[in-house]
């Protein structure tokens, strides 16, 4: 609770008056901002953006090439001559998005998008509006159906693989007919061509001069391998087996459910089958490449390549981590030295087996009343193992400047996302059947403080936050556990402007303690004796500052630490203090 | 006897004037080419070759820069000066859409950026024919930069009258580059609608759709994400700035 408390008081005394700036100095548009940083010569007023005409937010509609924008200020807007609605872009009817069929193709856009597309490309389009997702769309992408064009040309019967319109296109204009192949047109002569939809040119019953081969090809747009006719049309997706199958194969024309199995990844990241398969798929890891030395196919100069990750520092990271390499689409987690673990329920889980492991008696009431899980194993262990292997943990892990990564291996290469800094956010990862997935999310730590359970702190659902033993809280004999960050928080504690001092300041504590003075000289602990340091004379455990510190350094880049690089802060160990604080006579 | 030696002569002054041909040509290239009937190309084809390594080299900047030739507000990323088209400075905030019509603020950007050199193009081009014996007649006009799906093309509304022994009219002059900026523009816009949206932008979702592009996403400690776009067949890039739902070291105040 007082951790709320402290962060309310520092929120209330730092609070400004910010104008919203129609542009800054420094070139950004419509920003709250101190009035010194408002760009002369531009409006400026002290309310929020939101409040003013200028600066309104709202959707603003392109309507040249009919695309939407939310958070658009509303002068910006219309300056460009665009036009500016106050409503969400759900709720502007020309930002409705539908999916535009586009010869082929499918996009998920607003209408006017869907007719600037097709002026571009010069095809005919059909927008739907009853197709409401953007998967949809794209499954809803219709090829032609295609088939083979058969004609004759310098007394020879040929073949085309087209689609049926291509193929009535030819004979109905004969002048693009003769320069389509190369020969003077004449605007009058009729050009005969037969269309055979479903049929390959190399078709044997068609009596054409293109026949099988042993060539093959990638086709852009496309991920499978497919076999060329002897006139260099698409036939089917290669499939060795089926080289000689003139009578099928070689006929007519095939879906990709009717080729071979897919070509996909093994577990040692290998390609399966793509000596004598083409039917590649981008999903499944593979796509159409030319051949290497290593990756070859048994006809033609193109294989089903493998698209996963084998090269570089990251994919070996991973193979020592996984004992493979990474495949096509796989994401994960790193982080530099210094993070928590990736994997979620680990330093929870760390901190209960330490407590199984090393509880004995004393140990299993305290953190029994704690909250925490524990079992009687020991009874003979020391209690201040426990506490110092949880001092470890909370010291060595999220050490400032430690920060998590996402990686994402597609198409060969693996790319590097860092998340947000100062552990702003964690990466997450899981795995489905041996396939890693992994995300970049918020740190929820910020309402840690105000936690008073231990089902409630550590409620991974809404919060990333632990319950921690503090022991004593000042001269209170009680003990007592607190919620603090999972994954501690980083600051910029260099910064003069910097909350740092102030938010560490609430693990500050204080204990004081009664020393009766001897008639030798010495000292001896009558009161609160568990605050004095283990060693002195009547010390009776001597954890209290080990708990202060664990507690402290739980809450951020507080207290001395070194840093993700091992650089040791330069604020001195906590000997130094320790030894102040129990000065006598303070 | 004799033969052979007039044979050895003959070879060597064809070694020497081979010698100095290359140097000649070595040196003084552009002009012998024009002098030796090389500037009777077609007038269009002298400024396409003229003015497109120029657009190509302004566009790769302006690609490089977040769509500005001279970026206002920017962030500074590895050498490179990246315009912001999303910003906030504040903290928790999605941002503020910076440049609504980005693709039309990208041509507006190739075409000034490219003012000097069609001037200095459309120059050459009359002095080369002038050389030629040609009048020529050139009324300057507007220069209109349009992004395609996988071009950019470039027209000058400049209208050419050569005259020698008859005459010859241009309308206007096309240069054509391939490029597939305009497709970069398209992802680049539906990434600032999630970022103005929701603060972020997955970019494996764009990998699966494309799979000839990559999306990189790069976190700074200020909060700013710089987004590059690579087609990774021709290794065109498009690369821009966006801050939006910032965390702050620790808590904001």
């Amino acid at each position: 609770m007082f951790l709320l408390i402290g962060i309310f008081l520092i929120n209330f005394i730092s609070s400004e008056n910010l104008y919203c700036c129609e542009k800054t100095k420094k070139g950004a548009w419509c920003q709250n901002a101190p009035v010194g940083d408002c760009a002369p010569g531009y409006e400026k007023t002290p309310t929020s953006c939101e409040a003013t005409t200028y600066c309104k937010l709202g959707t603003c509609y392109n309507s040249i090439d009919g695309t939407c924008l939310p958070n658009v200020p509303k002068r910006n807007c219309q300056q460009n001559g665009s036009i500016w609605h106050e409503q969400e872009m759900g709720g502007v009817p020309q930002c409705q998005l539908g999916c535009c069929l586009l010869g082929e193709q499918a996009v998920f856009v607003t209408q006017t998008r869907c007719k600037s597309l097709s002026s571009m490309y010069g095809l005919e389009t059909n927008f739907r509006t009853d197709i409401g997702s953007e998967v949809q769309c794209l499954m809803s992408a219709n090829p032609k159906v295609k088939g083979a064009c058969v004609f004759e040309r310098d007394y020879e019967r040929t073949c085309k693989f087209l689609t049926k319109e291509e193929c009535l296109a030819m004979q109905t204009n004969s002048e693009d007919v003769g320069g389509f192949f190369g020969f003077g047109g004449n605007d009058n002569e009729e050009f005969d061509v037969q269309f055979h939809e479903g049929y390959l040119c190399s078709a044997p019953t068609l009596g054409t001069n293109c026949g099988p081969s042993k060539k093959t090809t990638c086709v852009e747009g496309r991920d499978e391998v497919y076999f060329v006719d002897t006139c260099g049309n698409l036939a089917n997706i290669y499939w060795a087996d089926k080289i000689n199958d003139e009578n099928d194969y070689w006929t007519y024309v095939k879906d990709y459910t009717e080729s071979c199995d897919v070509v996909t990844v093994d577990s040692r990241g290998n390609p399966t089958n793509a000596d004598r398969c083409g039917n590649c798929d981008y999903y499944s890891g593979t796509t159409c490449k030319p051949e290497t030395r290593t990756e070859t196919a048994d006809i033609g100069d193109y294989v089903c390549k493998n698209l996963g990750c084998s090269e570089g520092e990251l994919a070996e990271e991973f193979k020592e981590k996984n004992g493979r390499y990474p495949n096509h689409g796989e994401i994960w987690c790193t982080s530099t030295g210094g993070a928590s673990e990736i994997k979620i329920n680990n330093l929870t889980q760390l901190i209960e087996d330490a407590v199984y492991t090393y509880s004995n008696e004393d140990c299993y009431e305290e953190y029994k009343k704690a909250g925490f899980k524990v079992e009687l194993i020991n009874p003979n262990s020391d209690c201040a193992n426990l506490r110092k292997l949880h001092l470890e943990i909370v010291s060595t892990q999220n050490l400032p400047g430690s920060r998590y990564f996402r990686l994402a291996c597609y198409n060969n290469e693996v790319t590097v996302e860092p998340c947000a800094d100062y552990r702003q956010e964690v990466c997450i990862e899981s795995e489905v059947n041996g396939f890693s997935s992994a995300a970049c999310r918020v740190n929820q730590w910020e309402d840690c403080g105000a936690q008073t359970n231990k089902e409630d702190c550590e409620n991974t659902e809404e919060r990333d936050c632990m319950w921690i033993f503090v022991g004593m809280i000042g001269s209170d004999s009680e003990k007592h556990s607190v919620c603090t960050p999972r994954y501690a928080p980083g600051f910029d504690f260099w910064n003069e402007k910097s909350e740092t001092e102030n938010f560490c300041a609430l693990a500050n504590d204080v204990c004081v303690t009664q020393e009766e003075a001897g008639l030798d000289g010495s000292y001896s602990c009558k009161e609160n004796c568990d605050c004095l340091k283990p060693g002195t004379a009547g010390a009776t455990g001597g954890e209290w500052l080990d708990e202060k510190i664990a507690f402290c350094q739980s809450l951020g880049d507080c207290g001395y630490k070194v840093n993700y690089i091992e650089t040791e802060g330069d604020i001195g160990k906590y000997e130094g203090f320790y030894g102040k604080s129990f000065t006598p006579g303070r | 006897m004799k033969k052979r030696r007039g044979q050895v002569t003959i070879f060597i002054i064809v070694a020497i004037v081979i010698v100095v041909l290359g140097i000649l040509i070595y040196m003084f290239y552009p002009q012998i080419k024009s002098s030796l009937g090389g500037g009777e190309e077609n007038p269009s084809i002298f400024i396409q070759t003229c003015l497109e390594e120029s657009i190509q080299e302004k566009a790769n900047l302006i690609e490089l820069q977040g769509g500005s030739f001279e970026p206002e507000f920017f962030y500074q990323y590895l050498g490179d000066k990246i315009e912001y088209l999303c910003y906030t400075g504040e903290y928790y905030e999605t941002c503020v859409v910076q440049e609504s019509m980005l693709k039309q603020h990208v041509e507006t950007e190739i075409k000034s950026s490219i003012q000097n050199e069609v001037q200095a193009c459309f120059n050459s081009l009359r002095e080369s024919y002038q050389d030629k014996g040609y009048n020529v007649q050139m009324r300057p006009g507007d220069t209109i930069v349009e992004l395609l799906p996988k071009r950019i093309v470039t027209r000058f509304d400049y209208r050419v009258t050569l005259t020698k022994d008859g005459t010859e009219n241009y309308e206007s002059f096309n240069v054509v580059l391939n490029n597939n900026l305009y497709e970069l523009i398209s992802i680049a816009n539906s990434i600032l609608a999630w970022e103005a949206i929701y603060g972020d932008a997955e970019t494996t979702t764009y990998m699966n759709y494309y799979p000839d592009l990559k999306v990189e996403k790069k976190k700074e400690t200020d909060g700013t994400t710089i987004y590059i776009l690579t087609d990774r067949n021709t290794g065109n890039k498009f690369q821009f700035a966006s801050r939006s739902v910032a965390w702050p070291p620790g808590y904001d105040i």
